[in-house]
């Protein structure tokens, strides 16, 4: 079968490139030969151009000589420049550098000796503000929208378990008790792997708390009697307190919701103890008091533990309510009154009639703190929670004292302003509910003859770290803030903080 | 935070964050407390200008606070996640504002109000290498910006412009060679 031309071609291409001469393949397609002759002399001409192997070794050889002498280099910078940094003085690094490198190492030292000039205080300070003030906005914004979602929930919840609430018979009651002790056992006592003790040993935002707060909800839920349901809730008050203050302790901050829930619990011993006689309100008023008076001790400090420190007046201002509308319960307005029930109250707990508190929750309820049950009769006077006002700034770092007079400019009446704490020192003056009552010298005055917390009163509002004034700072249009008050700022300068 | 061994432990900074993404005022003042001077270093030597840098390092943190819903640890440090926004509003400063002059000393002699001479000394050097600066490429100044303005480690300045370590010596090495080029035009004599 006779072969086409590009056949002929490849043929002889192949033959080529195995090593045959020319005119021997030309010779042996002889019938092809003046078509295929050009073409296969430029492909021998094309095979001839191609460099040798050895030249190819050479040049990747070079490459990597070339990538072996840049890691090389790259590496030696870095060395130079964590020298640098530890201080070794650029005379010694440029001596022992080779010319090449003296250049890049007097790049870096530059660099890393000339700083930036100071931001300005002021401005710093407003940027804080402003920050702190918007992050307050979008909270207080983001909670008022789950109100709504939480209130449905939690009335589908109550009307749930009012419907599954049994009428409290007495063998239902004893039954009811039974079943509450066996869920607060579980959960509290035995659990699975530990979640029973990590509960009980959890405090507010912790992951076990709410198994810890599920056991009080049992126990409520499981009592009938108004006069236990206003024991516990009373004494769930005293360990939520005792819970705050461990979160104080401990350097964390106390969510809002503690406080809330505590306040909860107060309004709902409250109402628990409106429904009873008259004559059974006098000893669970007391105790409600007596219990609520730890706030006076742990609120000291407790501004700066609380992740929103405005809604702390809010509640205890509210406490103070509940706790005026709990006196009220029991006639509480005649002070003569007031120092008989108190004297009776003292002389039954000589005599053992009154009941101890582990008859009310158990040995494992925190006892009121010695001062505190002083605190909730004499109410002593509290301490701003705020630093002393005229607490200065330290002293910038060596480095940023070099441009002091960038950072604080000489007569700068902010200065005065940079002072720590100083806008929230004005929250625990003069208006606020936390306004404290002279110091009693009369130790134990009757229980009810002076409110632990004072009641709001026409004083103006305490200038809260939302009413601080915060310049938007270069923000313009923005609405004047209703943050928090700006923190005091570092002395903002070259060292780092 | 200027360095690995400055940085808070890496719980704390969890927590703060936690905090922050509630919108706790007092968790943002402490980021802002933490934050704020590396952020405004970084942010006046890219762009030359105290006042701007300022209200750009403010906008940065105003941007983290919307964005903080979005921040989550996935390997890469709170500092990077802040650096990286300050890098993107540089560039969209550069992008929106039309070249302008920057003030020479002289005109900024006369607009200081106090402490002439201190500005004349200060200024001078800031001035110099912001100069210089100014002639690398972007990826260069933020290499070397980062590591000795700001003082982090070769592992932070990867992670906050999405390169390797050996990329960022690399680059390093190239921006180190090409300031110190520019800087022996300027005048700046090897010590």
């Amino acid at each position: 079968m006779k072969q086409s031309l590009e056949q002929v071609l490849d043929t002889c291409l192949a033959e080529l490139n195995s090593g045959a001469d020319l005119e021997v393949v030309l010779g042996a397609h002889h019938e092809h030969a003046d078509e295929l002759r050009p073409m296969l002399a430029a492909a021998a001409l094309v095979r001839m151009d191609v460099p040798p192997p050895v030249r190819k070794s050479a040049r990747k050889q070079e490459f990597l000589h070339a990538v072996a002498s840049r890691r090389r280099t790259v590496e030696a910078t870095e060395g130079y420049i964590t020298e640098l940094k530890a201080g070794v003085p650029l005379a010694e690094l440029l001596d022992r550098a080779t010319p090449e490198m003296r250049p890049l190492i007097h790049a870096a030292w530059r660099m890393h000796t000339t700083p930036p000039p100071a931001p300005t205080a002021d401005k710093y300070a407003e940027g804080k503000a402003l920050l702190m003030a918007m992050a307050a906005q979008r909270r207080s914004e983001r909670r008022a929208k789950l109100p709504g979602v939480s209130d449905k929930l939690r009335l589908t919840i109550d009307d749930l378990l009012a419907g599954l609430r049994p009428r409290p018979t007495a063998l239902r009651r004893a039954w009811s008790g039974a079943v509450a002790t066996l869920i607060v056992l579980i959960v509290l006592s035995v659990g699975v792997a530990g979640i029973g003790s990590a509960a009980a040993s959890s405090l507010p935002g912790d992951s076990f708390y709410g198994v810890k707060e599920l056991g009080r909800s049992a126990q409520l839920l499981f009592s009938f009697d108004p006069q236990r349901k206003a024991e516990l809730n009373i004494e769930f008050c005293g360990q939520r307190l005792d819970e705050i203050e461990a979160l104080k302790s401990e350097g964390r901050a106390v969510p809002v919701e503690a406080l809330e829930e505590w306040l909860a619990g107060q309004r709902q011993a409250l109402a628990n103890i409106q429904q009873l006689p008259l004559e059974q309100r006098q000893l669970l008023v007391e105790m409600l008091l007596m219990r609520a008076a730890g706030a006076d001790a742990l609120h000291q400090g407790l501004r700066d533990a609380l992740a929103d420190p405005a809604a702390l007046d809010e509640i205890l201002a509210a406490s103070g309510v509940v706790l005026s509308e709990a006196k009220a319960s029991v006639g509480a307005g005649d002070d003569t009154r007031d120092d008989e029930a108190a004297e009776r109250t003292e002389a039954d707990r000589r005599s053992g009639e009154l009941p101890e508190e582990k008859t009310v929750s158990g040995d494992t309820a925190p006892r009121p703190k010695p001062g505190a049950s002083e605190a909730s009769v004499v109410s002593p006077p509290m301490e701003s929670a705020a630093e002393p006002a005229d607490e200065q700034l330290p002293e910038p770092p060596a480095e940023a004292a070099a441009d002091r007079e960038f950072v604080q400019p000489a007569g700068d009446d902010a200065s005065g302003g940079r002072h720590r704490d100083e806008p929230s020192s004005g929250a625990a003056s003069s208006g606020s509910p936390l306004e404290p009552e002279p110091e009693a010298t009369e130790p134990s005055p009757p229980a009810f003859s002076q409110p632990i917390f004072e009641e709001p009163t026409d004083t103006p509002e305490p200038v809260g770290p939302e009413e601080a004034p915060a310049d938007p700072g270069g923000q313009p249009g923005e609405p004047p803030p209703e943050g928090p008050a700006p923190q005091p700022p570092p002395p903002p300068g070259h060292g780092e903080p | 935070m200027s360095s690995t061994e400055r940085r808070p432990p890496l719980t704390e900074e969890h927590d703060l964050i936690r905090r922050a993404q509630d919108y706790d005022p007092v968790a943002f003042g402490e980021i802002y407390e933490r934050y704020y001077v590396g952020v405004y270093k970084y942010i006046y030597y890219r762009v030359g200008e105290q006042s701007l840098a300022e209200d750009l390092t403010m906008e940065v943190f105003v941007k983290a606070m919307e964005a903080i819903d979005n921040f989550s640890f996935r390997g890469v440090p709170f500092s990077a996640w802040l650096y990286r926004i300050a890098s993107n509003l540089v560039i969209d400063h550069f992008r929106r504002q039309p070249v302008q002059p920057a003030l020479s000393l002289e005109e900024k002699l006369v607009a200081a109000v106090e402490h002439p001479a201190q500005v004349l000394e200060s200024e001078f050097t800031h001035q110099a290498l912001q100069k210089a600066l100014a002639e690398l490429t972007d990826d260069q100044q933020e290499v070397i910006v980062l590591k000795f303005v700001d003082g982090l480690s070769n592992l932070e300045v990867a992670q906050i412009l999405g390169k390797t370590e050996g990329a960022v010596k690399s680059l390093q090495h190239r921006a180190l060679a090409s300031l110190g080029r520019v800087l022996g035009e300027q005048g700046e004599a090897v010590a």
